[in-house]
C-alpha cells in the first residue's frame, strides 16, 4: 500500500483509487469469502466496502491507518451482507451424516479439516471474522481489536469461544463410534 | 489434539480455502462505481467549546454558490414574467417554500435535566445565537408567524404560543399527556389557531383541557382531539379505535390545514415493537375519516407533501423490503419513493416537493439520505452525513441535522453532540454548532414569505 496513492485517492483521484484497489482486491475478497462462505455475497461485500471507502476517504485523517480502516469497513460490510441474508432467506441447515470413517491414519489431517470446515460453518459471522483476521490475515489480537472496533479482551474471548466451539465439534466426532463399533458388540 | 496443533490445522485449512483469484469484473465494478459517486467532504468545525452562553462562537456565513445565485436570478426572472402575465394571482402559494428565517432548538447545560432546558434561537446562518425562553421542543407554525413550545406552566407542563422571537408567550393549554418524551404529541395547525392532541388518562386543571375529559378515563393515545386556542372549538377528531390494542401515533397537519393524519399502531406479538395497522386521515372541517395505506410498517412517522395531496411514510413492501412510500390523501396512487436494503425512518418532503429526506440505518449508524421524488421510479439516494435527525431549510438549499455522540467515521475528532448545517447536495463540509448535550427534539426553521 502506498501512502502516496492513498493521499491522491483521498483528494479525489479516481485513477489512484483504481490502482490502490487493484492491489487490495485479492486479500479483501479472500477475507470476505472466508467470513461469508459464499462467492456472490463476498463480491457484494467487497464492492460495498470499497465504494464506501471511496466515498468516505476524505474523512480518513491518518493515511497510515488505511489498511486497518479498509479491513474494518470490509468486516462491517460482511456483517451487513450476512444480516441481509438472514432477513431474506430461510436458514438452510445442511445435515450431514457423521463421519464413520475417521481413524488415526495418514488421512487424519484430511478428516480434521473436514471437521474444521463443519465447525467453522456453524460459527456466526462475528466469530468467523475474528478467526479469519487472527489466523488467516495474521493480525495480532491488538490489531484485530483495532479492525473490529472492539476491546482486545473481547477479541480474545471471541477467539476462545470460536475455537472452543470448533474443537468441541471435533472432539464430539472423535467420540463417535465407528459403524463397526456400533454393530459389533 | 493440542491447541498448537489445532491452530496449525486451522491456519492450513484457512489458507487452502481462501480463493486465489478475484471474480472477473469486480474491480471494474468498484472503479466504475467510484467514478459515478462523489466523495463526501470531511466535517469542518467552525466553533469550539459550548455553543451556549458567553463561550459560544458564531457559525461562519453561508458561502454563496454560483449555481445558487444563478437559480435565484432565474427564479426572479420567472417570477417577473409570471407577474406580467397575471399568472401569479391564480397560482396558490406553496405553504412550505419560502425564505429562511430563524432557527430554534432545545439547549441544555451539561448535567442539566429537562426542567432546566432553554430554547435557543439563531439566525439562518447559525449566527447571533441566544436564549429566548425556558422550555423545550420549540417549533414554528407552518406560516412562520408563531413559535410554539412546551414550558413550565402554572400547574403542570404547558403548551405556549409566542411571537417568533419568543416574546409575548401565552400559556394556551396544560400539557395533556403523561409522556415528556421528545416526540411531542401536540400539533399546531399551520396558522397556529388550533391544536390537535391526544386524549389523556389524567385530568389536568389547566386552561382548556378539563372539560374535554368526561371522567371515563380513556387510555393514553386512544383518542385525538381538536382545540382552538381561543377556546371556542373543542371536539374529538379520531375516536378510540374499536380494537382495544390499538393506539394513535402523533397527529400531523397537512400544510394547507385541511387534513390531519395519524398512524394507528398496536404492539407486536413480542410487545417490544409496534406495528402500524393503518394511516388514517381526517378532514378537519367535516370530521370524515378514511384509511389510506395498505403498506405495513413499524413507525408513526408521516410527512405531507407541500401541496397537501400526498403522504410519505416508512414501510415495508409485500416482500419485506424497507423503503419510503407515498400515497394520495384519497388512498390512491400508493407507490415507493425510495427503496433501501436497510431500515429507513423520518421521511420529510422538501419544501418544493421535488425531494424526500430520510434517515437510513447502515452498519455504522444512522445517516441522512435524499432521494429525488419521481412519479414511477426510485433512484439511488444521495447519501449524507451520519445524523440522528434532520430538517429542511424553508428554501430547500440546506439541511439542518442533529447528531449525538461519536462512532461515525466523519466525526473523528468531533465526538460531542452537534447541530450542523449541510448543503442539500452534501457537497460542502458541514458546519457545526457543538453542543454540551444533544437536543431532545428536532430543531425548527422559520419560514418567511417568499
Amino acid at each position: 500500500m502506498s501512502d502516496d496513492l492513498v493521499t491522491r485517492a483521498r483528494a479525489g483521484d479516481v485513477d489512484a483509487f483504481a490502482t490502490l484497489t487493484a492491489g487490495l482486491m485479492r486479500p479483501l475478497y479472500a477475507t470476505a469469502m472466508l467470513i461469508l462462505r459464499d462467492a456472490d455475497q463476498a463480491s457484494d461485500a467487497v464492492q460495498d466496502a470499497l465504494v464506501r471507502v471511496w466515498v468516505d476517504l476524505p474523512s480518513l485523517r491518518d493515511v497510515e491507518k488505511f489498511d486497518a480502516w479498509v479491513r474494518r469497513i470490509l468486516v462491517h460490510s460482511c456483517y451487513a451482507v450476512a444480516r441481509r441474508r438472514r432477513r431474506r432467506e430461510v436458514v438452510e441447515i445442511q445435515v450431514q451424516a457423521p463421519s464413520a470413517s475417521w481413524s488415526p491414519d495418514p488421512q487424519q489431517s484430511v478428516a480434521v479439516r473436514d471437521e474444521i470446515e463443519r465447525g467453522f460453518r456453524r460459527l456466526t459471522p462475528e466469530l468467523r471474522a475474528v478467526i479469519v483476521l487472527r489466523h488467516y490475515v495474521g493480525l495480532s489480537t491488538l490489531e484485530c481489536a483495532d479492525v473490529l472496533g472492539i476491546p482486545e479482551g473481547t477479541v480474545k474471548s471471541r477467539l476462545n469461544a470460536a475455537k472452543t466451539a470448533m474443537r468441541a465439534s471435533l472432539a464430539a466426532d472423535e467420540r463417535t463410534p465407528t459403524l463397526a463399533e456400533q454393530v459389533i458388540p | 489434539m493440542s491447541p498448537d496443533v489445532f491452530d496449525r490445522e486451522l491456519e492450513s485449512w484457512l489458507t487452502g480455502q481462501a480463493p486465489t483469484v478475484v471474480p472477473d469484473g469486480l474491480h471494474d465494478a468498484v472503479v466504475g462505481a467510484a467514478r459515478r459517486r462523489r466523495q463526501r467532504p470531511s466535517w469542518l468545525p467552525l466553533g469550539s467549546g459550548s455553543a451556549f452562553g458567553a463561550g459560544s462562537r458564531a457559525v461562519g456565513r453561508v458561502r454563496p454558490r454560483l449555481a445558487y445565485v444563478v437559480a435565484i436570478a432565474a427564479l426572479a426572472l420567472a417570477l417577473a414574467a409570471a407577474v406580467a402575465a397575471g399568472a401569479l394571482l391564480q397560482k396558490p402559494e406553496n405553504p412550505l417554500l419560502g425564505r429562511n428565517g430563524m432557527i430554534v432548538f432545545t439547549g441544555s447545560m451539561e448535567q442539566a435535566t429537562m426542567f432546566s432546558s432553554d430554547i435557543h434561537a439563531a439566525g439562518p446562518d447559525g449566527t447571533d445565537e441566544r436564549v429566548i425562553a425556558e422550555g423545550w421542543c420549540p417549533a414554528f407554525t407552518t406560516d412562520g408567524r408563531h413559535l410554539t413550545y412546551l414550558g413550565y406552566g402554572t400547574h403542570s407542563p404547558a403548551l405556549y404560543v409566542a411571537e417568533p422571537d419568543g416574546s409575548s408567550p401565552r400559556e394556551v393549554a396544560g400539557y395533556p399527556v403523561v409522556s415528556f418524551g421528545p416526540s411531542t404529541p401536540i400539533a399546531m395547525s399551520p396558522d397556529g389557531a388550533k391544536i390537535a392532541w391526544f386524549g389523556a388518562q389524567i385530568r389536568y386543571e389547566a386552561q382548556l383541557t378539563p372539560t374535554l375529559i368526561d371522567g371515563s378515563m380513556p387510555a393514553n393515545n386512544r383518542e385525538i382531539w381538536l382545540t382552538s386556542i381561543d377556546g371556542r372549538e373543542q371536539r374529538p377528531l379520531f375516536p378510540a379505535p374499536a380494537d382495544s390494542d390499538q393506539v394513535y401515533g402523533p397527529p400531523v397537519w397537512s400544510p394547507d390545514g385541511r387534513w390531519i393524519a395519524a398512524a394507528v399502531m398496536r404492539a407486536s406479538a413480542d410487545e417490544e415493537t409496534s406495528i402500524r395497522d393503518a394511516i388514517e386521515v381526517v378532514e378537519v372541517a367535516t370530521g370524515k375519516i378514511r384509511s389510506v395505506t395498505t403498506i405495513a410498517g413499524d413507525s408513526t412517522e408521516i410527512s405531507w407533501s407541500p401541496d397537501s395531496h400526498t403522504l410519505a411514510y416508512p414501510g415495508r413492501s409485500r416482500v419485506g423490503s424497507p423503503g419510503i412510500f407515498a400515497v394520495g390523501v384519497d388512498g390512491t396512487g400508493e407507490r415507493i419513493l425510495a427503496g433501501s436494503s436497510e431500515h429507513v425512518s423520518m421521511p420529510q418532503w422538501s419544501p418544493d416537493g421535488s425531494r424526500i429526506l430520510y434517515i437510513v440505518e447502515d452498519f455504522f449508524g444512522r445517516r441522512v439520505a435524499v432521494s429525488t421524488v419521481q412519479a414511477d421510479a426510485a433512484e439511488e439516494p444521495l447519501a449524507g452525513p451520519y445524523a440522528d435527525g434532520a430538517i429542511w431549510s424553508p428554501d430547500g438549499s440546506t439541511i439542518l441535522l442533529t447528531r449525538r455522540g461519536n462512532g461515525a467515521p466523519e466525526l473523528e475528532g468531533f465526538t460531542g453532540d452537534v447541530i450542523a448545517f449541510v448543503d442539500a447536495g452534501f457537497e460542502d463540509p458541514p458546519r457545526l454548532i457543538p453542543m454540551s448535550r444533544g437536543p431532545d427534539c428536532l430543531p425548527s426553521w422559520q419560514r418567511l414569505a417568499p
